[in-house]
């Protein structure tokens, strides 16, 4: 097979957004403007649906002398962040649609909305398609910085302070993790990589099993604190809620569906590095699942008081990133379930997001106790708001009802019962609170008379397709589906090659 | 080569003193300024033994852009700010030095246990690097001037910066000028921030962000 066209699939992701952010340079229309970002997505589909179809699934592919690569588990979230993009930027035509009619969204703030969202975009293609685990950290960080300025689209008052408590938090927490980064480049050289090899992940990955484990545990509790700051795992939370809840709902949607699973596959990446250096003791692991089961009790604690629509979902997404890492945290079948809870969070956690949007903007408020009767008043967005709510606290038969269930057979069958206990406690907390709020908002009499149908085509087809997504996996999850997601947890386990756990070489 | 490393190391350690005790904003950017600027030095010291075009590049480019770049961007971000001095710190300047007396002791105690070999090759600079790491992360908790915590953030950049070059292992360039980059953007976009902070609060005192609180 000739190194070619895998290498141009790497060059077209990485391209196509950056062509977007220079076609936002033209003076186009607020319409227009908002369109090339649907255009990025869409081509970026393509060329996703083609990397699927053509490479096999053990098969990497390199490009720019090593530095760039993809692999089944970066172009499975790659898929994912496209996916999410693409609803995201054809939403956000629904979004804005009144303050371009109004005037206020102005063709020339329209054009740096979207060349913020391609860069956005670009940077977490970055993320994924990084071998070379230095740009992997620079492009996340551009990820904190390119966004930061998405929260503060309408210059409010709460948005200002939500970016600069997400920019200071979001930077010194990344700083924690290039600390980790040299670290590993030291126990790298350390064990005779050569210079080239030190960060690059997989010559690191071939040969884990020679760096230095204690220098590689340190490494991972700096990587573990400093992405999952960003990746919002509890304590390290505190922007998060703040931050999905001033920014404009398409940006909320994307930060949660995706930059939050972003950072939380650079600790993927890290975890079998760590693992195999530290003779495969668990100990990252464990890690992993204190902070997961701390982040759902914290969820838990936080849900039942949450008055703001979109600050109740950021929480949830607390809770979920807390799950993912717990799933990581067990190991074996609970990676698998955490890969696939990753793609069933990020769809329901969009339609959750998008439809909370539209009916605080019919309601004038992001309050949850002045708002009644959504499905009434609103048919479409109301009953998606319930649906995802739903789905989201693992109703059977959405998606998230099948990856916890495969998160709960994963702690039964390796007898892990306190760690089962305190995720079931926490998770029912959250589905009794959350599930109050959501008939709340949904039922009951609403306070406005219901108006004239207020949604496009456009928004049924986004509500459908994800409403059909989130069901289709959970009732039925085709076998590509599933190699997929078995190789790519035997990346994360670090089974794609034979370790001798005993003297920890590599054989 | 070891007398004039420790020599760089401890103008450090002082002036990481004078940005704990000192409340006038602007002389805080000037202090922050030498700082990168005897940073962007260190790499000459360290790295003798390996000394390459990379490590001219990488001094180079610490020294430009820490001593001279970013502190124009934090002076061109306090045009229009009436503030010249932190008024209310949470912690006070005397308990600050003290902290920072502390935060020395311990850097210092922890990096004399690191064994000097082939892997660390400059245990000072390693404490030195925890010092400065620590009292970053000390200033943007206890000040309450959005810039103040700007140079909170640039103090852990420089800590990790000053470990960076300390290591015989040097990185690609390309991984090493990506961060200078990231920083500097960083920088320039916290100034940005800075800037509407002054113009819907009329100050750029952190305190008066509370509306998110719970």
């Amino acid at each position: 097979m000739s190194a070619l066209p895998g290498e141009l699939i790497i060059y077209a992701l990485l391209f196509i957004p950056l062509a977007g952010v220079l076609a936002c340079c033209l003076p186009l229309s607020a319409r227009a403007g908002l369109r090339t970002s649907a255009a990025v997505a869409v081509c970026e589909s393509a060329i996703v649906t083609a990397a699927f179809l053509t490479r096999p699934l053990s098969h990497r592919i390199f490009a720019l002398d090593n530095i760039l690569f993809l692999d089944t588990l970066s172009l499975y979230h790659v898929a994912l962040v496209t996916l999410v993009f693409l609803a995201s930027s054809f939403y956000s035509l629904t979004f804005f649609k009144d303050g371009i009619e109004r005037g206020t969204f102005t063709p020339q703030r329209a054009r740096r909305f979207a060349m913020i969202w391609n860069g956005f975009f670009a940077a977490l293609i970055g993320v994924l398609c990084a071998n070379n685990l230095g740009l992997l950290w620079i492009c996340l960080e551009t990820t904190t910085l390119v966004s930061a300025l998405l929260i503060m689209t309408d210059g409010q008052r709460a948005s200002i302070e939500a970016m600069w408590k997400y920019l200071l938090l979001c930077s010194v927490g990344i700083a924690f993790a290039f600390v980790g980064t040299l670290l590993l480049s030291v126990a790298a050289r350390n064990a005779s990589f050569s210079p080239q090899e030190s960060l690059l992940w997989t010559a690191l990955y071939e040969r884990a099993g020679l760096l230095d484990g204690r220098i590689m545990c340190a490494a991972f509790i700096f990587i573990l604190v400093g992405f999952g700051t960003k990746a919002g795992l509890a304590p390290m939370h505190t922007w998060l809620p703040d931050a999905h809840s001033q920014a404009p709902t398409p940006v909320s949607a994307v930060f949660s569906g995706v930059m939050l699973s972003c950072a939380l596959y650079c600790i993927m990446r890290y975890l079998p590095l760590c693992e195999a250096a530290m003779g495969m003791t668990g100990k990252a692991h464990a890690m992993l699942v204190v902070f997961g089961l701390f982040s759902i009790l914290v969820a838990a604690v936080f849900i039942p008081a949450q008055k703001n629509i979109k600050r109740f979902l950021a929480y949830s997404s607390v809770e979920h990133i807390g799950i993912i890492a717990l799933g990581l945290g067990l190991g074996g079948l609970g990676t698998f379930a955490a890969l696939f809870h990753t793609f069933n969070h990020s769809v329901s956690k969009m339609l959750a997001f998008f439809s909370a949007g539209r009916l605080a903007h019919r309601f004038g408020t992001y309050d949850m106790t002045a708002i009644k009767g959504a499905v009434t008043t609103d048919p479409l967005w109301g009953s998606a708001f319930f649906t995802a709510v739903i789905a989201l606290i693992g109703v059977a038969p959405f998606s998230i009802f099948m990856s916890e269930f495969q998160l709960v057979k994963a702690s039964v069958d390796t007898a892990r019962f306190a760690p089962l206990a305190v995720f079931l406690f926490g998770a029912i907390v959250v589905f009794v609170s959350a599930l109050r709020h959501a008939i709340a908002v949904s039922f009951g009499s609403p306070l406005s008379p219901a108006k004239a149908r207020e949604w496009s085509i456009r928004d049924a087809i986004i509500v459908a397709g994800c409403g059909c997504l989130m069901l289709a996996c959970g009732l039925f999850v085709p076998r590509w589906y599933v190699a997929v997601l078995t190789n790519a947890s035997n990346i994360v386990e670090g089974a794609g090659h034979l370790w001798d756990a005993t003297g920890g070489n590599f054989r | 080569m070891k007398s004039p490393l420790n020599a760089l190391v401890i103008i450090i350690v002082v002036s990481n003193f004078y940005l704990l005790s000192s409340s006038r904003l602007r002389a805080l950017i000037r202090m922050a300024a030498v700082q990168g600027l005897i940073l962007g030095l260190l790499p000459f010291f360290t790295q003798v033994r390996d000394f390459s075009g990379h490590t001219v590049v990488i001094g180079a480019g610490g020294l430009i852009l820490k001593g001279l770049v970013i502190p124009l961007l934090l002076f061109r971000a306090l045009r229009g700010v009436e503030e010249y001095r932190e008024r209310k710190p949470h912690v006070g300047y005397t308990l600050s030095i003290i902290a920072g007396i502390g935060i020395t002791t311990i850097a210092f105690w922890i990096g004399g246990m690191v064994p000097q070999s082939s892997v660390f090759p400059h245990p000072s600079v390693i404490s030195l690097a925890i010092s400065m790491a620590a009292t970053g992360l000390f200033l943007i908790i206890a000040r309450t001037e959005a810039l103040t915590q700007i140079i909170g953030y640039l103090v852990l950049e420089n800590a990790i910066y000053g470990f960076g070059v300390s290591l015989p292992s040097a990185q690609s360039l390309i991984v090493e000028m990506g961060v200078l980059l990231d920083l500097l953007v960083g920088i320039f976009i916290m100034g940005v921030v800075i800037a509407h902070i002054n113009r819907e609060f009329d100050s750029i005192n952190t305190d008066m962000l509370e509306e998110l609180k719970e």
